[in-house]
């Protein structure tokens, strides 16, 4: 019997079965135990289904004449709703591998290494992830029923080939849920909150899915060692905020095997924020009018420079990227420098299935709530950019900042100083060993 | 692979070779030895090389007098023509697949919409591919829905197929200009997606054989042609006949140096043993209450099984002025769910039975190792309002997608040999519209093939 199915239902579900954010349990919690098998990482699921209420009841669904403006990110999908995830041991809690600000870094990574084709067919019904507002928001927001999700977890352990052997690393999963007004938001003109106060999404049916690899005896003794090693990628999340013309984002990361590092912006007024889109990944930009106001404002910051630097060397490009827009301020073209190379760090192979192009990539839109220009007006699932850099093209042992500074140095158009959050989301190789039920990470 | 001499290259891997050896491609054109509307047989002689399995069968039918706009099913394209194909190798049946048009809608799913839309089109006429539907150009926020791209710039809120596509009786030139798709070998015969045939070391001839569908059903009430889609200004119950001289097998033949050649007939050639999949196929048919609660034994017994296919097809749905015809699978009504499980060997697959629709979804995907690149709605109904209300070729494209391809697959992952009893599906598809539905599951399973000294020879493994 080399394979099984496991079926695991969270540990922290109330008597009802439904989980929400709202409704006090901001955390999903799954225990895969110790036995004798082997678990596949990459196999793992969580499925569920996603109820959207309009009334603290959990009763209503929003319709076109009520909560007609609740609005969730179409290109994150049931992903906009996973804030954190956390792999730990189940006895010691030593933690195997966390990733804060998750739902900023899938913001990039999905719709970056996904196609425009598989936001329209099959990411509809693993992820509820469509191409388009309106589709996305006919079809999961207005549901009349719960929308059924499956989706896979993106992350270091479970990208790798990695196999667990459970009898010494029983893990568990920790997800924590955003909260409403970071997972909703206000499609108004102006941002208002009108009938959206009350609103909330609800899980119900949750459960964790995997295979995992039964030994046969004569291989009992290999594959569940008392002790060993393996590698796997993962990705190390640290936030800062700019809010002048010369902007640098400054860390000393401790990390001694550095593959790639990218950064996402947002205002930070939109964080959780039910008014804004908080999963915006768009170029920084200045003070926009609050909820209810008229839009106006949120002009785009654009970025004329951009220097990755390590110890206060520029490292790996010696030379500062000089944007289009510092050439020519009147272009509307995205630097294709800048996205080839943030591309890069998402994944150094050449990426052929991406939702990246020029309809949600370019400079003809404002952070604003306008329905002339505004930025939840972007097609294509929502305004896409960044800034990267790939340090090992190889993907083998990367680069030393153990001890190192990594700077970024942004030469902007920010000149009212508005903040803007930079979410800077480090790839690096990690080891894990283990041995007698403990765990060390080496990083 | 028993192998006799390593040294050599493995000429049968349809992968990349590591060699610098010369390769030598010959393409002969082969006619039918046997035709007819209902059967084709093509016999393929001893000759030096490999049969690749890329090598191609081409098909075309002649468009029907009166009718101007018939068009093959658009997701399984020409390969609606084929009912069942078997391979033989003398007297031995190889490969055999019944119900080969529903099957072939099954794995179609899994070619991505741009391979479809830029290459399948035009090659087979497979041509699911999606785009959002703007109702205004001009603002990006106007497409509530998505529906079907081929590459045209609908006129209005109608979409329609390229000219060339199109079966069309409106003059000779046009029946003249019907269009004529291709199909891979590998495509109809599993066994040879991993391997091509070393067809020089075979003594015996190969047959490929094929059964046609037949040219009209009349499973939905009216008698309408069961090979083709029309618009509704068209006649439905036209048949359609294979063009015959359109009908050939592109043999493309891979042949290396001489002295490699011997020198692989001698070393690895000598005794070749491989296994490879085929298709067994269990049908049932009933009202929609054989469906509710079904526990159906599949087969399988006393083989190795490495995934069950299945997908339900409603009488209803064979009709001709449609989009699809009746080769897709029909999803559970919408607010129901279809439940799945396999027993055998006096077990269950799940612990628990599956029925949650995107479960099930990445049940087929994990099965299969590719995505059904199919959407929701297309899947499984939930919100059917999002495909556009729009029309391809005069008909709804929510109308003939939604629900429509509702395949699903189950991957028996404890390795077991399955016992005597065989596997039964657990299938529980509640409160279907009341119809005459077929079930058609096929258990994947794995054979062995074996060529020494000049005889084929096949086995369950």
């Amino acid at each position: 019997m080399p394979y099984k199915y496991l079926e695991l239902s969270a540990n922290n579900v109330p008597s009802d079965g439904k989980v929400s954010h709202a409704r006090g349990y901001p955390v999903l919690s799954f225990s895969i135990g110790r036995q004798d098998a082997v678990l596949d990482m990459s196999s793992i699921r969580i499925a569920g289904k996603l109820n959207i209420w309009r009334d603290t009841a959990g009763t209503l669904h929003p319709t076109g004449a009520n909560a007609a403006n609740l609005m969730a990110s179409p290109k994150l999908g049931v992903y906009g709703m996973f804030d954190q995830i956390t792999i730990r041991h189940t006895e010691s809690k030593q933690v195997c591998e966390q990733i804060r600000h998750y739902q900023r870094f899938l913001s990039s990574y999905i719709p970056l290494l996904s196609s425009h084709q598989d936001a329209l067919s099959h990411m509809s019904e693993t992820s509820l992830i469509m191409n388009n507002h309106l589709s996305f928001r006919n079809s999961v927001i207005r549901n009349t029923a719960a929308s059924s999700f499956c989706v896979p977890l993106p992350c270091g352990m479970t990208l790798g080939k990695n196999r667990v052997p459970l009898n010494s690393l029983p893990i568990d999963l920790d997800l924590s849920l955003s909260p409403d007004s970071s997972f909703f938001f206000s499609s108004a003109a102006t941002g208002s909150l009108a009938e959206l106060s009350d609103c909330f999404y609800e899980l119900s049916d949750i459960k964790l899915l995997c295979e995992v690899y039964v030994p046969q005896p004569d291989e009992m003794s290999r594959m569940l060692a008392k002790s060993g090693a393996f590698d796997f990628n993962s990705i190390t999340s640290y936030f800062s905020t700019l809010e002048s013309t010369n902007s640098i984002i400054n860390f000393r990361l401790g990390l001694s095997r550095v593959l790639s590092a990218f950064v996402n912006f947002i205002p930070s007024t939109f964080v959780n924020n039910l008014s804004q889109d908080g999963s915006i990944t768009y170029m920084p930009s200045a003070t926009s009018s609050a909820a209810g106001a008229v839009a106006s404002g949120g002009s785009l910051a654009n970025l004329e420079s951009i220097t990755f630097l390590k110890n206060g060397e520029r490292f790996p490009y010696e030379y500062n990227v000089e944007t289009n827009f510092d050439t020519d301020n009147n272009t509307q073209s995205a630097d294709p420098q800048v996205i080839r190379e943030l591309m890069s760090a998402l994944s150094p192979d050449d990426v052929v299935r991406t939702n990246i192009s020029p309809n949600n990539c370019n400079r003809d839109f404002v952070v604003n709530n306008n329905r002339t220009n505004g930025y939840k007006l972007i097609p294509d699932g929502g305004g896409m950019w960044g800034v990267g850099a790939l340090y090992d093209k190889l993907d083998a042992d990367g680069v030393d900042f153990s001890s190192e500074q990594f700077s970024i140095q942004m030469r902007n158009g920010l000149t009212d100083g508005n903040p803007n959050s930079a979410y800077l989301f480090i790839k690096s190789k990690n080891t894990m060993l283990w041995k007698d039920g403990q765990i060390q990470i080496i990083t | 692979m028993t192998d006799e001499d390593d040294s050599g290259p493995d000429l049968m891997d349809l992968s990349e070779i590591k060699t610098d050896i010369a390769q030598t491609v010959q393409t002969d054109i082969i006619r039918p030895s046997v035709f007819s509307q209902n059967f084709c047989r093509f016999t393929l002689d001893r000759r030096l090389g490999f049969l690749h399995s890329d090598s191609k069968i081409t098909l075309s039918v002649t468009p029907a007098a009166g009718n101007t706009s018939a068009y093959y099913p658009l997701h399984i394209g020409v390969g609606v023509l084929i009912d069942s194909c078997s391979l033989k190798i003398g007297q031995r049946t190889i490969s055999e697949t019944q119900s080969f048009s529903h099957l072939h809608s099954y794995s179609s799913l899994f070619l991505t919409n741009e391979n479809n839309l830029e290459r399948e089109q035009y090659l087979s006429q497979r041509c699911i591919a999606h785009k959002n539907v703007y109702a205004d150009t001009t603002n990006p926020l106007s497409a509530s829905t998505y529906g079907l791209d081929n590459g045209k710039n609908a006129d209005g809120v109608a979409n329609t197929l390229n000219a060339f596509q199109i079966n069309s009786a409106a003059s000779a030139d046009t029946i003249a200009e019907a269009p004529t798709y291709s199909i891979y070998l590998s495509d109809l015969f599993p066994c040879l997606q991993s391997f091509q045939i070393p067809s020089y070391l075979i003594n015996d001839p190969i047959f490929v054989e094929i059964n046609w569908t037949p040219v009209s059903t009349s499973l939905s009430g009216a008698q309408v042609s069961a090979r083709m889609c029309m618009a509704s200004t068209d006649t439905e119950d036209t048949e359609y006949n294979i063009t015959e001289n359109e009908v050939n097998l592109i043999y493309d033949s891979v042949s290396y140096d001489a002295d490699v050649m011997q020198k692989y007939a001698e070393g690895k050639g000598r005794n070749i043993v491989f296994e490879f999949k085929d298709y067994s196929l269990a049908k049932r048919t009933g009202d929609q209450a054989e469906f509710s609660n079904l526990v159906f034994p599949i087969g399988g017994n006393g083989r190795l099984c490495s995934k069950v296919i299945m997908g339900l097809q409603a009488n209803d749905s064979y009709v001709a002025r449609s989009l699809l015809n009746g080769y897709g699978s029909h999803a559970p009504t919408d607010g129901e769910e279809l439940t799945l499980n396999l027993l055998y060997n006096d077990r269950y697959e799940f612990s628990i039975d599956r029925s949650n629709a995107a479960l099930l979804f990445s049940t087929t995907q994990a099965a299969e190792g590719a995505v059904p690149m199919v959407s929701r709605q297309e899947y499984s109904r939930e919100m059917g309002a999002t495909i556009t209300t729009d029309t391809f070729e005069g008909h709804a494209e929510n109308t003939f997608l939604g629900g429509q391809f509702s395949w699903n697959a189950i991957r028996p992952n404890r390795g077991d040999r399955i016992n005597t009893k065989g596997i039964d599906l657990i299938y529980k598809n509640p409160n279907l519209a009341a119809d005459d539905y077929t079930l058609r599951v096929w258990v994947e399973i794995v054979k062995v093939m074996t060529i020494k000294d000049g005889q084929a020879d096949c086995y369950y493994a």
